[in-house]
């Protein structure tokens, strides 16, 4: 799976639908690179990037409390 | 990632090199028994594992422990006096998109030890394999690896281990990937085959940042708390909830896998438990109308006996006899005629002769004068009663002698009345009463016998009846033992395990609603405490900490019901995926074959069944079936894969995958390969001498690679040892 393909999916959930307002076909159209000011769209990109990058789930973990800090 | 070749040199029954190409798409070797079909297999396995499969102890075995078994025995035969022999197997791997290859070789060397006078070969044998592994970047040279992690790293990305188990292997490991008895081996297999473990780390990560995060908001807390022992105690609760829900979800999981343990254990004998009981029902119905056939029969027993008893004791023997009875009543009242008129002859003479004993009577009593008088008068002759001379012979004398012969007179009299104790006149009048008594009985005796007899045949008809149903019970039973192999000791096996597992699933049931219930207590509490614990800070926490621990939860909210989603619709595409192969590959079979459903189980892993158009499970599936079921479902999950990276990037390899197929299912399951996999290399035996067989292979199936027949070059029935063996490699695709 791609890291798009994954975010889409992740996207698709009925959470971001309710909670953020995120619709179905908004996810299906999400680009891996599109900006987004919602800290959860945010965190799981960090997620999706850094395990891409072969990183351990501890390092993924602080990364994420990190970029949720700013 | 592509096989383009292997070459096999002096390895087992290979003498020489002997080079096999390969293709995209489905490649095929084909071959008879023992024609070197399995040891190509080991050699594809040998080059990566240092591994081939022992035959004796159907294992994989090292080198270290097979050593010079390895090497070609042609070879050993032609080498020369302090010779060596080099076993090797390389193969090239090849990434079609990036044009890189690996080629990996291993090798292996034996030297001949012995000085020629020996009466057999002897040899020093290399304790270790060598492997070799060369990268060959475009347009560059190859280039000899010699970091072992570098070639562990290759060999890893060339075939992950978890995965070779389900794109290497031989016909009779099919069986053990998917276990019908161990419904976590599906879910194994769907874990290590599809991208739902990419999930499974997210759903991970989710939780350890959302400890990392509540872990980080608690200690703010805590720093913001006035009251310290307050927290404390708070604190310890909570732990101890969360120990306790830890211990429960534990249990829980112990009781759903009894509970389905149960359910399965029940469900199994499900199609027996009817048997089972209609079993013994008719034990039981054959019980209770064999003790009504013993009751019938004593009572009919007992009314026979009555019969016989009334024969005598009730005259039942006279019955019929009524004339006699008459006959008898006639003779009896002539006779008492008779008597009547010989009794009365008899008064008439006893009257004459009383008439005489009265005249005599009438002078002198009888006894008067005495006989002793008498007599002494006689002597005398002379009467002392009127004192008168009574001369011998004379008329007073004779008269005085008269008197004695009185007294024999009524000797005489006495002794005719002696003969009256012979007449039988008593018992002839008994009889005579007797026969009355028993014509007057006669009409009650018939109804006596009647009614009897009439009982007689009722029990008869009724002990027929019985009887006729009693062995009608025992033939349906037999014929219920015939069909199913179940007897009435198993039957009542199968009812007792049936109910044992029926208490089982009511026991876990509510084991199960126990253990929900005291988790929604203490979580419930977990939350009670969690706001006491807000109430107790002091001051304000920080907003971003507050967001963060809110956004990370959501995460883990999202990281989870994304998983179930994708494992769900992965469900239903596998089934849809393992229907397709599975239809393709017993296309031309005509036996009922129903449609693979992945049912899941209370444990949460997934059991493929097979189910008929209503649903219903079907049981008793032959072993071809089986073994098509479970190649089915792997495929579909290498096909449904999104990227179909596993069927992209690695080859299938397999050793007599059809092997307990009939010829129906072969092709359709060279199609089905062909579709799911870029790349297979199949060895098989179903082609070979099968002309019509091998030429649907080579025109119905698409994505066909290279075709190669192989043959020993000495026929097996020919071959005394493995000498001169050598294999033909001939081309056909």
């Amino acid at each position: 799976m791609t890291q798009e393909e994954l975010l889409r999916e992740f996207l698709a959930d009925d959470l971001f639908e309710e909670k953020y307002g995120i619709s179905k076909e908004m996810a299906n159209n999400w680009l891996f690179t599109d900006p987004s000011e919602n800290k959860l769209v945010v965190a799981i990109r960090t997620a999706i990037s850094k395990k891409r990058n072969g990183d351990s789930i501890e390092t993924i973990a602080r990364n994420m409390n990190l970029v949720l800090n700013k | 990632m592509i096989i383009k070749s292997i070459v096999l040199t002096n390895f087992q029954c290979y003498f020489g090199e002997n080079i096999f190409e390969f293709k995209s798409g489905l490649n095929v070797v084909i071959g008879d028994n023992g024609a070197g079909k399995s040891k190509l297999y080991d050699a594809f396995y040998w080059v990566l594992y240092d591994k081939t499969f022992d035959s004796s102890s159907r294992t994989m075995c090292l080198t270290r422990d097979v050593k010079a078994k390895l090497v070609s025995d042609k070879a050993k035969l032609l080498c020369l006096l302090d010779g060596k022999i080099e076993t090797s197997v390389e193969i090239i791997f090849s990434n079609n998109e990036k044009g890189d290859e690996y080629i990996i070789k291993r090798i292996y060397q034996i030297y001949r030890t012995d000085t020629g006078n020996d009466t057999e070969f002897k040899w020093r044998e290399s304790s270790e394999s060598q492997l070799f592994l060369y990268k060959k970047e475009k347009y560059l040279e190859a280039r000899l690896i010699k970091n072992a992690d570098e070639i562990a790293s290759i060999i890893k990305r060339i075939l992950p281990n978890d995965i070779q188990p389900y794109l290497w292997f031989q016909g009779e490991q099919v069986d053990g990937l998917i276990d019908f008895k161990n419904n976590s081996t599906l879910t194994n297999a769907i874990n290590v085959l599809s991208d739902i473990r990419e999930f499974d780390f997210f759903v991970d990560l989710s939780k350890r940042a959302l400890e990392s995060a509540e872990n980080e908001f608690r200690k703010e807390q805590r720093r913001l708390i006035g009251n310290n022992q307050k927290s404390e105690s708070l604190d310890n609760e909570k732990k101890k909830l969360i120990v306790k829900i830890e211990r429960l979800e534990k249990e829980l999981s112990e009781h759903r896998d009894g509970l389905m343990y149960a359910q399965e254990e029940q469900e199994k004998l499900h199609g027996q438990v009817e048997i089972a009981q209609h079993i013994r029902e008719l034990d039981q119905e054959e019980k209770q109308v064999d003790a009504e056939l013993q009751k019938l029969e004593n009572d009919l027993k007992n009314k026979i006996q009555r019969v016989q008893k009334n024969l005598f004791t009730k005259f039942w023997a006279l019955k019929g006899m009524e004339s006699l009875v008459d006959i008898y009543a006639k003779k009896f009242s002539s006779y008492e005629n008779k008597k009547m008129e010989q009794k009365i002859e008899q008064e008439k003479s006893l009257e004459i002769q009383r008439g005489v004993i009265k005249k005599l009577q009438s002078r002198l009593p009888i006894n008067v004068p005495e006989p002793i008088y008498i007599q002494k008068m006689l002597e005398e002759e002379k009467c002392l009663v009127c004192n008168r001379e009574a001369p011998v012979d004379s008329d007073p004398w004779l008269r005085i002698k008269e008197l004695l012969e009185r007294e024999d007179f009524e000797i005489q009299h006495s002794s005719s009345k002696s003969v009256i104790h012979n007449n039988f006149q008593d018992q002839y009048k008994k009889l005579y009463q007797e026969g009355l008594g028993l014509q007057m009985r006669m009409p009650r005796m018939n109804n006596e016998i009647h009614e009897l007899l009439e009982d007689i045949n009722v029990l008869s008809q009724k002990k027929k009846r019985v009887t006729e149903n009693l062995e009608r019970i025992r033939s349906d039973i037999q014929e219920l033992i015939n069909s199913s192999s179940i007897n009435s000791p198993h039957s009542t096996n199968i009812l007792n395990a049936f109910t044992k597992h029926q208490e089982n699933i009511r026991k876990y049931d509510r084991l199960i609603q126990s253990c929900d219930h005291e988790m929604e207590v203490a979580q419930s509490r977990i939350e009670e405490i969690e706001g006491d614990f807000r109430k107790l800070v002091v001051g304000q926490l920080p907003q971003t900490l507050i967001d963060k621990v809110a956004t990370i939860s959501d995460f883990r909210t999202v990281a989870v019901s994304t998983r179930e989603r994708v494992f769900n619709r992965l469900i239903l595409k596998l089934e849809e995926e393992a229907n397709k192969h599975y239809n393709t590959m017993s296309a031309e079979n005509k036996s009922i074959r129903g449609r693979i459903r992945l049912v899941k189980q209370l444990n949460g892993n997934y059991m493929p069944k097979i189910q008929d158009s209503v649903g219903q499970e079907l049981h008793s599936i032959n072993d071809a079936n089986i073994i098509l079921i479970k190649l089915s479902v792997i495929m579909a999950i290498i096909s449904a894969k999104k990227s179909s990276r596993a069927a992209e990037l690695y080859p299938l390899i397999s050793d007599a995958p059809t092997s307990k197929f009939t010829e129906n299912y072969t092709v359709g399951f060279c199609r089905t390969v062909g579709d799911v996999y870029s790349q297979s290399i199949i060895m098989s035996k179903d082609f070979y001498m099968n002309e019509p067989l091998l030429n649907r292979l080579l025109n119905e199936v698409e994505n066909l690679g290279n075709v190669y027949i192989i043959e020993p070059s000495v026929p097996e029935d020919k071959r005394m040892d493995r000498n001169d063996l050598e294999i033909k490699i001939i081309r056909k695709h």
